[in-house]
């Protein structure tokens, strides 16, 4: 029997030697090397490791996917407008600026032209000398080939209709009825025509999000012109070519991506060669002990850092972002289909009190729906005051007589941890302490959670919002249009949705600025979303970056950003 | 385990000349063990706190002060507060009650039903229905614990929310005036059916109290005792579902306990195993007496020691399991206190790094808890199986 | 032997059966719940249409059984695990799983060693000692440390060697790097990044593998060939390594099944909080956004190894316990 014993004493021993060795040999055949770079030295830890030079280090956020036809999350969005772009870009005051297309079509220069039947087009002339990044030309065929291979249902993306729907044509390929996009034509080799369904100004805006990006055929595959690609290279957001300001040098999930420069950049040679994204790890202490350049600052650290006698106040650094977190009412059922319910429970929160406490000022109050920032921002569109008296009176004046003729109220919200958001519980509170209602908290899954407020199942959910692109569109129109399909709260006005209709097609500026304000105003009076906070990125810049800023919305803007030689 | 019990007995009987219970002498030896008395203390007094956690804790753990938001101990506060000012002594304080409810539910379907039964059919019966359960089993244990935890919260979370608002609309007294009002619909139909159960579990028990002693182990007894069991629980039960945030209680001891009863199985089996052998069994068996009366009078006596062991010793695991299901949010959910959503809060790096006591506390009675579950656990076990001389 | 090698055989040939068992488990339990990936995905952004489209492209409408038939024939047939939809749109599974299991592992193997190892010397310590308070105070210093749940251990290590002492780097992962084929990966385990994970891991075993040893090595002490051994004057260093520790260790090797899942559970939080990329902090994110194939991979990996080693131990367990051979031979 102790042979036996001793034989499977001896098998484990060697199990955990065999898995030694293993390690040892692939340690030692290893030696990191993937594919042929330029760069020669050796690749450096994560951690630990002092500055290389000419690379900027930050943790960043990991993406879904590379493809710039169906990512459709921010933290994709961040790679994708550094390594690929589209005819049009925004730059970092979010105004329009023209990419791999040479200059914007309006209508002065005679690349805007209001048909007869009210459709638009558009027309683009290619940038002389756009490249990929392996140096391949950029062709107005290549670009409709692009935008084509979005509006393909085999594509498999969620938003094309979304950003590229306007186009004449999109749906019918996304539907099946068509095989191409009618309202993109090649008209020369360096001559693109794009014609949109009405004189909507935002559509422009639309093309600097990352689904009308142009992409290499013969990596996506299909035809494209005369060429044939056959299947494409099945791998190839691993190793994207693109024709953004940065190339993909490396993506290792979980850990690291690191973007190097594109020395024939359209616009300008980025001033910083490398980039390096730490996915996992960052913060401040890694901050500190010098492993990132540049980090996000938490709010429990931010007291400290706010206060300009600590060290690390001089590297702070804050700046507004385009996004708002709303409370929002489904409008259409019990009991918040009666405004002055809505307008009571709005009353009743004190959100300057849940500012400072419990986000430390971090974020800024958000009376209106619109951002500062934005082209129809003003100071003067105000949201329901904060008034506990009033809310209790309204609520009595209101069809439930009181806070007990009111049923069982829930607010949703998309949880991913253990407790519901700090804001939310103490917003619960104060309905509690100032209306006497008791709203029970319901931890909805992400999963399922956009499509049950669209299905109706929340009376009211505590949910954000970020802006795609600088234009009202993109917030009023989406959401408080009674037809538009992303209106969550079944909110339906006709005044609203008049004014909003005409603003969509209005070109004078001015004119379209006031329409949104007067619907903003409208909208905000009848209470289907509580407008919370803004956001407000904090962060900390190490003195030797130069020209960080932080953008309202993902731009690119990691070229303008150089380093101090050390 | 029975050879044990019985030189327990001589050694102590030879010592004073008096015949003592197995139980009697291992109460006796436990109380000598001083650490595991402070344990069970320990113990008793979490219970004791967390049963009364209503009329203990200082404020009410929803309360928040947006003026003293993360305050350190403090007089008012001696556990400090949290990021919404919520006194941080009361939320200890009721997260004790949620896992000692989680605990108590679990070990109770767990650890004590579901194992010690499938335990002692599958070491009884043996032969294809051993395996079938043995293997049943494997498969649950097989499956990775903590994602199957997740996948089941995430998905079957609803229907079970669904399932308890049924339940309480149906089953609540005022359920029940307007269901024997309206002489129609599924209220009545559940009460005319809990109400035949208590009937039945009542005549059982008239007919085992009136029987003589032969007549005292009917298999027909089982089902009125279940029932009567059944009916028992559904009432006292009642009070928990009535409380918010009772539907992830159902689904964490319910999830938990589907995949805590095969190792406590797989050790009761084996000792059925043994004890089947045995003379005495055997004996039993050829004087006639059913599988029932062996199965309760025979084999239950003898592995309980093993019940307890390892009872104590899941215990433990099963609080801490509470814990990290609430942690990772699939466990009790916002407002339900518990200690998981007590520690997430606080395990940020910059939260650590600037109120260190927001883990601190939490942490420290977390630990105490379960370190006395663990220190009861292992004395027990020292108890019951002396060691070999 | 016979009995023991058809014992074996015997449970091996369950293998299969009880992973179609698990596999079938999960599957439904995936698509049984309410929310599919084309939800997760889907965002305010996207219309119904598109989601509708993008459900009958990827199959989500059909029968249950159509869907569960053709994931096993691709898995089976071409080994294919299938795409991530939620994680990382479009990459093959394997690509994802593979590196992060091997990225997972090492805190694991570290853990395992240092549990196994602080373990059976504080055990046979404690045996030594038996008597005097050094005893339970071992013993009860480490079932000291088990008791506390690596939930709770872990922000508390982090807390004082990252935050107060700053002797350890901040979270994340690193090391050299070495290339396992679909990407590289880093070997945290040459670096100062494994001490934290495999510390807080190793600390609830320790306790077990300790009492396990202790009581093991006490019976050892007790048999009559270690008598004859220090009647035979060899010193009491021999006495222990080539006789006691021989016999008294056996019984760990039936601890290691249980290890290899308590490890388990505790990488989870060891990564979530770390941040470190295994598979622990996939499973997670995989379970609550829906994304399918990368759940049922993970499944199967992780219930193929854990039923193997319950073998391994069971068998161990066989030749340790002759009552429990004595079951086998009946049925």
């Amino acid at each position: 029997m102790n042979r036996a014993i001793l034989a499977i004493v001896g098998a484990m021993a060697a199990l955990v030697v065999a898995i030694g060795v293993i390690i040892v040999v692939l340690v030692a055949s290893g030696g990191g090397s993937n594919e042929s770079t330029a760069n020669k030295t050796p690749a450096p830890t994560d951690s630990g490791g002092g500055r290389t030079e000419g690379e900027l280090r930050m943790a960043g956020p990991e993406p879904i996917t590379l493809d710039p036809a169906i990512a459709q999350d921010e933290g994709s969005a961040r790679y994708i407008v550094e390594i690929f772009g589209g005819l049009l870009t925004l730059d970092q005051q979010l105004q329009l600026q023209p990419d791999i297309a040479g200059a914007i079509p309006s209508v002065e220069n005679g690349g805007k032209v209001v048909n007869a039947d009210g459709t638009v087009t558009y027309t683009f002339h290619i940038r002389d000398g756009v490249l990929f990044h392996d140096r391949k030309p950029v062709t107005a065929e290549t670009v409709k080939c692009s935008l084509e291979r979005a509006a393909d249902p085999a594509t498999q993306s969620l938003v094309s209709e979304f950003f590229l729907g306007d186009i004449v044509g999109v749906k019918d390929k996304l539907d099946g009825r068509a095989d191409e996009v009618s309202g993109i034509q090649v008209i020369d080799p360096a001559t693109l025509s794009i014609t949109i369904t009405g004189d909507i100004s935002s559509f422009l805006y639309k093309l600097t999000y990352p689904t009308g990006f142009v992409v290499d055929p013969s990596q996506t595959g299909g035809t494209c012109g005369t060429e044939d690609f056959g299947d494409g290279d099945s791998n190839w957001t691993r190793h994207p070519n693109g024709t953004g300001p940065y190339e993909l040098k490396e993506w290792t999930f979980g850990e690291r991506i690191v973007l190097q420069a594109n020395d024939h950049y359209q616009l300008g040679v980025p001033k910083t060669k490398t980039v390096r994204f730490l996915l996992a790890g960052g913060g401040l202490t890694a901050y500190q002990a010098g492993d990132v350049d540049v980090t996000f600052v938490g709010i429990d650290d931010l007291e400290r850092i706010q206060d300009p006698a600590d060290p690390l106040n001089a590297d702070y650094l804050t700046g507004d972002r385009l996004a708002l977190d709303y409370i929002g009412f489904d409008t259409t059922r019990e009991p918040f289909n009666d405004p002055d319910v809505r307008l009571a429970f709005a009353m009743a929160i004190d959100k300057e009190q849940i500012g400072s406490a419990v986000f430390k000022d971090a974020l800024p109050v958000a009376n209106s729906y619109d951002m500062p920032g934005m082209p129809a921002y003003t100071a003067s569109a105000s949201a329901p005051a904060f008034d506990p008296d009033g809310a209790r009176a309204l609520l009595e004046q209101s069809s439930y007589g009181g806070a007990d003729g009111l049923p069982a109220i829930s607010m949703a919200e998309s949880g991913a941890g253990a407790t519901a958001s700090e804001a939310t519980s103490a917003i619960i509170e104060m309905w509690r302490d100032n209306l006497g209602v008791e709203v029970e908290i319901q931890q909805a899954e992400a999963a399922t959670f956009f499509q049950d407020i669209s299905d109706g199942k929340y009376q009211m959910f505590h949910l954000g919002w970020i802006m795609d692109y600088p234009d009202e569109d993109d917030i009023l129109n989406i959401h408080f249009d009674s037809e538009s399909p992303n209106n969550d709260t079944g909110y339906n006005n006709p005044q609203v949705d008049d004014l909003l209709r005409r603003a969509l097609v209005e070109p004078d500026p001015q004119q379209r600025t006031q329409l949104y304000q007067q619907a903003e105003q409208l909208v905000l009076d009848d209470v289907p979303w509580i407008p919370l906070f803004f956001d407000r990125e904090h962060m900390l810049v190490k003195p030797y970056v130069k020209d960080f800023g932080i953008s309202p919305i993902v731009v690119p803007q990691l070229r303008y950003v150089s380093l101090e030689t050390p | 385990m029975q050879e044990a019990a019985q030189e327990l007995t001589v050694d102590l009987a030879h010592r004073e000349g008096v015949p003592a219970s197995p139980w009697r002498v291992a109460w006796r030896r436990l109380r000598g063990r001083k650490l595991a008395m402070i344990a069970l203390a320990a113990i008793a007094l979490f219970y004791v706190v967390a049963l009364a956690a209503p009329a203990i804790a200082p404020y009410d753990y929803r309360d928040q002060d947006l003026n003293n938001p993360s305050q350190g101990p403090a007089w008012s506060h001696p556990f400090g507060t949290d990021r919404l000012g919520r006194d941080q002594l009361s939320r200890v304080v009721w997260s004790a009650r949620t896992t000692m409810i989680v605990t108590a539910a679990t070990v109770l379907t767990g650890s004590i039903a579901l194992s010690v039964g499938l335990g002692m059919i599958s070491g009884y019966a043996g032969g294809k229905v051993d395996t079938a359960i043995m293997r049943t089993g494997e498969v649950f244990a097989s499956l990775p614990g903590l994602p199957m935890l997740i996948l089941i919260n995430a998905t079957m979370r609803e229907k079970v929310v669904r399932g308890v608002d049924w339940l309480e609309s149906h089953s609540s007294s005022h359920a029940l005036r307007t269901g024997l009002e309206r002489h129609s619909g599924p209220e009545f139909a559940f009460l005319l059916v809990l109400g035949l159960l208590v009937l039945a579990g009542m005549a059982g028990a008239a007919a085992w109290l009136s029987a003589g002693e032969g007549r005292r182990n009917a298999l027909w007894l089982a089902p009125a005792t279940v029932a009567a069991l059944l009916v028992a629980l559904l009432w006292a039960v009642q009070g928990i579902y009535a409380t918010t945030g009772a539907a992830d209680y159902f689904l964490i001891f319910g999830a938990l306990s589907l995949f805590f009863w095969v190792g406590g199985a797989r050790v009761i089996r084996s000792q059925v195993l043994a004890l089947r052998e045995t003379e005495y069994v055997l004996a039993a068996r050829s004087m006639g007496a059913s599988t029932w009366r062996i199965l309760m009078s025979h084999l239950l006596p003898n592995i309980s020691p093993l019940i307890i062991v390892g009872v104590s010793a899941s215990l433990g695991a099963i609080a801490g399991s509470e814990i990290a299901l609430t942690f990772l949010g699939v466990g009790v959910h916002d407002p339900t206190p518990s200690f998981g959503a007590l520690i997430f809060d606080a395990a940020g790096q910059s939260t650590l790094r600037n109120y260190p006591h927001l883990i601190i506390f939490p942490a420290v009675v977390v630990g105490a808890l379960i370190f006395a579950f663990n220190l009861l656990g292992d004395a027990l076990n020292d108890v019951f199986t002396p060691r070999a001389r | 032997m016979q009995g023991l090698f058809g014992y074996a055989v015997r449970r091996l040939l369950w293998v299969p059966v009880i992973l179609f068992a698990v596999s079938f488990i999960a599957f439904t339990i995936t698509r049984f719940g309410p929310g599919d990936y084309v939800d997760v995905l889907a965002g305010p952004r996207a219309t119904p249409e598109a989601e509708a489209r993008l459900r009958e492209q990827t199959g989500l409408n059909d029968p249950f059984y159509e869907q569960y038939g053709r994931y096993m024939k691709r898995l089976l047939t071409e080994g294919d695990f299938g795409e991530s939809f939620t994680k990382y749109r479009g990459t093959p599974v394997w690509d994802i799983i593979w590196p992060r299991i091997l990225v997972s592992i090492q805190p694991g193997i570290v853990a395992l060693v240092i549990g196994f190892s602080v373990g059976i010397a504080v055990g046979i310590f404690a045996a030594l000692k038996q008597g005097t308070w050094l005893d339970p105070f071992a013993i009860g210093s480490f079932l000291f440390f088990q008791s506390i749940p690596v939930l709770v251990s872990l922000p508390f290590l982090v807390l004082l060697f990252v935050v107060k002492l700053g002797w350890l780097p901040a979270i994340g992962w690193g090391g050299p790097r070495v290339d396992v084929g679909p990407q590289d990966i880093e070997l945290g385990i040459l670096s100062t990044h494994i001490i934290l994970p495999a510390l807080a891991l190793s600390l609830p075993s320790v306790a077990g593998v300790a009492r396990l040893v202790r009581a093991t090595t006490l019976s050892v002490l007790g048999e009559d060939y270690v008598r004859t051994a220090r009647a035979k004057g060899l010193p009491e260093f021999q006495v222990i390594t080539r006789h006691v520790a021989r016999n008294a260790l056996l019984p760990l090797v039936t601890v290691l099944g249980l290890s290899l899942s308590t490890l388990l559970e505790g990488s989870f939080f060891v990564e979530t909080i770390l941040g470190i990329p295994g598979i622990g902090q996939l499973g997670f994110q995989a379970a609550t956004s829906r994304d399918y194939d990368v759940i049922l991979a993970l499944v199967l990996i992780l219930a193929t190894a854990f039923v193997i080693a319950n073998i391994i131990t069971d068998l161990a367990y066989t030749l340790i316990d002759p009552r429990v051979r004595f079951e086998e031979r009946r049925s």
